[in-house]
């Protein structure tokens, strides 16, 4: 059960032609593919397009009814290799993942279905997770395009805009025999709006009506000598059909406005920030109207030529607000005016900053440069200036009287979460054995790398965490511990990792955190969690996997079982000699057992059912205010709270009401030997009758005993 | 065109993971749909959440929707500082931080804020406090914004048995910085229908709070501070209420005659403080050192844990805690795992030594432990609990009893002859107690952390008569810097170099 339903959105996806859809952008994205009339649909998770491949696992039926196969892929490189449907066949489809990890991984497939064409429309979908909230490494996407020659669309953020640039997405696939590529920023996915629906169309060649025989062609094989013809006709045929549809389609705007010797040209993706930092100044409407010439470029890769030239023509000053680095866009256009031989003076990174996100502070700093430079006749650029100094103003007032940093606050490993009594095990066994260098992963897990584990010294990627170690086991005195979950272990982890180790009789150990989903990107089904999205019962297990391909050394042990853990790391880390030592950690992700539990014990309890609700203390007379058992757990419920006894300055530790109860604080508490203040307390619900007699009499006993207790107030 | 009389209103929400912030965000969006405008919400979700801070946006038209004709506005994706109307905030740090980035401003921007606390990590984690300091982040959100609603809103939802959002909710809805109709918002509330009745109650809470018609909470009972009976004249009044705490500490922990003795110590090092006019400096040394040689003279071992954990208050304690309702039971279990140093509590000298000296010829020193759940709300875990506690009268002539004097009074000798030598090194040399404190591993690192400080600053320092303020409170900053103690070792090398 992935952590969203998408019930009711599901219902939306039906509304038909003249009807308003309001919702999420990734869910208009959704269901423009379903107005395109695709006949396939796959995808790997990885916010913040998950939702699109989460809420078509939920429409199930209306995707049957249009005849469209889902396919929720091993990984990104497996998503994208989809496409090749549309090489040969005339049928449309699209797959999404995350930029730019999930297009690094896709890279080989976008590159031979690049080169080999398609006939089909074919669409991927990106998620450009760059800037502020991103978890990931910051590279653009654009690379990818220009390196593949596919082209790159980046709708400006209005849901009408992104589901007319989906459908038109199609057209200039097929218009221009390529794969195009759309890409969405963060918050434009998560954007609440609205847009008016049309109705969905059902592929000709789909589910529902198959494919009498299959096409050859072996111009359309990448293999030399076809992949020369290919490289040229991505140049001869296919580029300047693009530029022709892109210029005739006017999938680019422009917005007029009276200060007409200046101008901007931005990514689609960034007009909304665009507009409102010149709103801020007073230089747009709240209607979008500005006073400044707007070019709004909804496809970034390929750059129509004439439209830019026209734009530039008549302009002292041009700024061209494009967000990361290298400015591609910027340049080209530096190159296209030069070419043209026009005058205009182009801005860009000189104004704003070469990496980061651009939001509004940002954009409005920019423009006060810009300004400055171009001087544009009739305008008082002062307002941007003010605007700027008014909010460094009071950003060094408040920075005054904070006196300091403020703490800053990452993600972390959330309440209950079976993979923190892991960490405390690797960082408790390292005072036994001695410090081991830990090759991490990517995943919730990765968390283990802040504070206060600091466990991991490298990531490399997904899945990666033991292909990642292998460079340096050789020269290192004590094996590599690499973390691997289960999301990346059926991703790449067992091939590129497991089997390769084994192949080459690598040392070494795995710590394998087996889950049960891809819990980082909202609990999607995977090889490990017992059933497909489709809640098909999967029957693939990771100790027969690891068998298969010839691992020897495995230990399962319950994630919670810290002393368990500690010793089974101890014996895999001194098990020299013994090649690839794994340890597959088994704990359901909390947040997908409190969701089923949760509303499960409420129910129970309200039918009278007994019930033991548990909750971890800390005593604060015997607590000495250390925080060792902090260090050593990083609960977000285990806190501190200012200490009562007056004699200590230091806080105490302090369980919240968030505690679920998992025990981690108390076991490490008891593995580490930290101190005696932990205790457990089981609360019974509708206790029975014996349950009742029980605390009566000990109640009783205990009072009695009590009031005759010697205790110096 | 209408330059630069912009209508669009714009909402901040910074909140944790897991306080219902995207839940917050659909309500507020939800009401000003209903009440007839455009509006647009964005949010960055995702791993962001996974108890990490982050951020909802939302911007709305304040012009009724029939009014736009064919006109659509456009909004934005992220705020713009200066350009906020309303700032939500579920917690103190996070209102900080956005005056920070500037989102709060003093002409614009109401502020509705909890002003309670939620950690960070790096602030928990400190040997020592490592809080930020609350004052300063209420004065920053005070003066940053144009009108400041800040409350201890998480109280208040644990009181209305729900998440800290609705309060905010009703917050935002009774001080009307929006305009719009409170009925609209608790229509929100009712037609997300999840947990509606919690949910409302909560956002009535915020409501009155907003509008100044909470009931005025019972007002504490006036204290009844002891009279000082034990602590005469004799001491300074500024020293009486910790010299008070301490000898009823120590009266507690052990006997009177313990409790005199430690009224005699500290008689002790006022004698010393008198002679070096520590009234200029306002008892400081009589204080510190009062404070902490109780702490010393009471530490903490398995027969003072047994006799805490099993009294009448704590229960009470742990009852409130754990929110055990009327009709409930309550079981408690505590995790022991006694060591060598738990048994040295209770054995003499020779016993112990000899004990010792078994377990480290078989490289058990450290590794010797039983692993003990005791349930303590159990006729047999109370009475094996009170017999620990009882073991009191054997406590001092216990091995670890001895250690402990020997470590006390070679504290105290030196924490006067300091004095003599200069008041802020003495105030160095006290405070050095408090590196010893915990249990077992805690504990040896602090006795470590001690004696190393004491052999190579403070005692080398006395003998050759001269003040190691400085040294010494370096020292003891790196002893608190890291748990490993790598931090203290490199200070004390490069100090001896």
């Amino acid at each position: 059960m992935p952590e969203r339903s998408f019930h009711e959105e599901v219902q939306q996806l039906r509304v038909g032609k003249g009807e308003v859809f309001e919702g999420e952008g990734i869910l208009a994205v959704t269901k423009a593919l379903l107005q395109s009339g695709v006949s396939y649909v796959g995808g790997y998770q990885g916010a913040p397009v998950s939702a699109l491949v989460d809420v078509l696992s939920d429409a199930h039926d209306l995707l049957d009814e249009l005849g469209i196969h889902l396919e929720t892929c091993a990984n990104e490189a497996g998503a994208a290799a989809m496409l090749s449907a549309s090489i040969n066949y005339p049928i449309r489809g699209a797959v999404t993942f995350k930029s730019i990890v999930g297009t690094n991984v896709a890279a080989d497939a976008i590159s031979n279905l690049a080169s080999a064409g398609v006939v089909g429309g074919s669409l991927i979908v990106v998620g450009e997770d760059y800037g502020e909230g991103s978890s990931i490494i910051q590279e653009r996407s654009h690379a990818i395009a220009t390196k593949s020659q596919i082209w790159l669309l980046d709708p400006r953020p209005d849901l009408q805009k992104v589901v007319d640039i989906v459908e038109r997405s199609f057209e200039l696939s097929e218009a221009s025999n390529t794969p195009v590529m759309m890409e969405l920023r963060i918050r434009a996915c998560h954007l609440s709006g609205r847009f008016e629906a049309s109705e969905n169309r059902r592929a000709p060649m789909s589910k529902r009506s198959v494919i009498e025989s299959p096409v050859f062609d072996k111009n359309r094989i990448s293999l030399p000598p076809a992949t020369y013809v290919q490289e040229k006709l991505k140049i001869d045929v296919r580029y300047p059909a693009a530029v022709d549809f892109v210029r005739e389609r006017k999938i680019n705007e422009v917005f007029p406005g009276e200060f007409n010797d200046i101008g901007f040209v931005m990514q689609g993706g960034m007009y909304n920030h665009v507009i409102s930092a010149l709103r801020a100044i007073g230089l747009a409407d709240d209607f979008g109207n500005s006073r400044i010439p707007l070019l709004v470029l909804n496809c970034v890769y390929p750059l129509v030529p004439d439209e830019i030239e026209d734009f530039c023509r008549d302009k002292k000053a041009v700024l061209v607000i494009e967000e990361g680095q290298p400015n591609y866009i910027e340049n080209d256009i530096k190159a296209l005016i030069s070419d043209a031989g026009i005058g205009t003076k182009i801005h860009g990174k000189n104004c704003l900053p070469m990496a980061g996100e651009y939001v509004g502070a940002v954009l409005i700093d920019g423009f006060d440069k810009f300004l400055v430079r171009s001087r544009p006749s009739g305008l008082d650029s002062k307002s941007a200036a003010v605007a700027v100094k008014s909010f460094q103003d009071n950003r060094r007032r408040a920075a005054e009287l904070l006196g300091g940093p403020l703490p800053g606050r990452p993600p972390g490993l959330c309440t209950g979460c079976p993979e923190r009594p892991v960490f405390s095990a690797l960082k408790l066994v390292q005072e036994q054995v001695g410090k081991v260098h830990v090759s991490a992963d990517v995943g919730c897990h990765s968390f283990g790398t802040l504070e206060p584990f600091k466990v991991g010294n490298t990531i490399l990627g997904y899945g990666l965490g033991l292909a990642s170690s292998v460079g340096l086991s050789s020269m290192m005195k004590r094996p590599i511990v690499s973390i691997m979950g289960d999301g990346g272990f059926w991703h790449q982890g067992l091939t590129t990792g497991v089997a390769n180790h084994i192949f080459n009789k690598d040392e070494g150990v795995l710590v394998l955190l087996k889950n049960g989903y891809a819990s980082a990107t909202g609990h999607q089904h995977i090889p490990s969690t017992g059933s497909n999205s489709r809640n098909q019962t999967s029957d693939m297990d990771i100790e027969k996997a690891l068998r298969g391909v010839g691992v020897t050394w495995i230990e399962t042990v319950g994630s919670y079982r810290i002393g368990r853990m500690i010793t089974a790391l101890k014996r895999a880390i001194l098990a020299q000699g013994k090649g690839l030592r794994v340890i597959i950690a088994e704990g359901e992700c909390m947040l997908a057992r409190q969701r089923r539990e949760k509303p499960a014990a409420a129910a129970r309890v309200k039918d009278g059912k007994r019930v033991i609700r548990t909750k971890y203390g800390v005593d604060e007379t015997t607590c000495t205010g250390d925080h060792s058992c902090i260090r050593l757990s990083g609960c977000p419920t285990l806190t501190v709270k200012s200490n009562p006894d007056p004699l200590r300055r230091n806080p105490v530790a302090y369980v919240n009401d968030g505690c679920v109860g998992c025990g981690n604080c108390g076991e490490v508490a008891h593995a580490a030997v930290l101190c005696p203040s932990f205790y457990r307390a089981e609360v019974i619900q509708n206790p029975t009758f014996l349950d009742r007699t029980a605390e009566r009499i000990r109640g009783t006993f205990i009072r009695f005993m009590q009031q005759r207790q010697r205790v110096v107030a | 065109m209408i330059v630069g009389s912009s209508k669009t209103r714009s909402i901040l929400i910074a909140a944790l993971g897991g306080e219902g912030g995207g839940v917050l965000s659909d309500w507020t969006i939800e009401a000003i749909r209903s009440a007839g405008f455009l509006v647009q919400g964005t949010s960055i979700p995702g791993v962001a959440q996974r108890t990490g801070a982050t951020t909802y946006y939302i911007e709305y038209l304040p012009v009724p929707k029939e009014e736009l004709g064919e006109e659509r506005p456009v909004f934005a994706l992220t705020p713009i500082p200066g350009r906020v109307d309303v700032m939500m905030a579920s917690e103190l740090i996070e209102a900080a931080r956005a005056a920070e980035g500037g989102y709060v401003s003093p002409d614009r921007t109401t502020l509705i804020a909890s002003n309670h606390r939620v950690y960070a990590t790096t602030e928990k984690i400190s040997m020592l406090d490592g809080r930020f300091d609350s004052q300063a982040a209420l004065n920053a959100i005070h003066a940053a914004a144009r009108r400041p609603l800040v409350f201890d809103m998480q109280s208040a939802a644990l009181e209305a048995g729900t998440v800290i959002n609705a309060v905010i909710l009703g917050t935002l809805a009774g001080s009307n910085a929006l305009g719009i109709d409170p009925e609209l918002f608790e229509a929100a509330i009712k037609k997300s229908g999840k947990s509606v009745a919690a949910s409302l109650k909560g956002y009535r809470y915020g409501f009155d709070a907003a509008r100044g018609t909470l009931p005025a909470p019972p007002s504490p009972a006036l204290s009844t501070t002891t009279v000082t009976r034990f602590v005469d004249a004799e001491f300074p009044v500024e020293a009486r209420h910790i010299v008070e705490t301490g000898y009823k500490r120590c009266l507690d922990y052990q006997d009177t005659a313990y409790a005199y003795l430690y009224l005699q110590r500290v008689r002790g090092v006022l004698a010393t403080d008198r002679q070096v006019r520590g009234a200029d400096q306002g008892w400081k040394l009589t204080l510190e050192a009062a404070r902490l040689l109780a702490l010393r003279m009471t530490y903490e071992d398995v027969i003072r844990v047994a006799d805490l954990k099993t009294r009448a208050d704590r229960f009470a304690t742990v009852r409130r805690e754990t929110r055990v309702k009327a009709g409930e039971g309550l079981r408690i279990i505590e995790y022991f795992k006694p060591g060598p140093e738990e048994i040295c509590a209770l054995l003499p000298p020779a016993a112990s030594n000899a004990l010792l000296r078994w377990l480290r010829k078989r490289g058990l020193e450290h590794r010797f432990n039983i692993a003990l759940h005791v349930r303590s709300d159990t006729i047999s875990g109370y009475l094996l609990m009170r017999l620990l506690a009882r073991a009191r009268v054997l406590r001092r002539r216990s091995w670890r009893f001895a250690q402990e004097e020997a470590l006390t009074t070679r504290w105290l000798t030196a924490v006067k002859n300091a004095a003599l030598l200069d008041y802020a090194f003495a105030i160095e040399v006290a405070e050095c107690a408090d590196l010893v404190k915990g249990y077992s591993g805690t504990y040896r690192r602090g006795v470590r952390s001690f004696d190393l400080i004491f052999a190579k600053l403070i005692d080398p320092a006395i003998r050759q008569v001269r003040e190691a303020t400085t040294a010494v409170r370096g020292a003891r900053a790196a002893a608190n810097a890291d748990p490993e103690g790598d931090a203290l070792d490199n200070f004390l090398l490069a100090a001896s170099s």
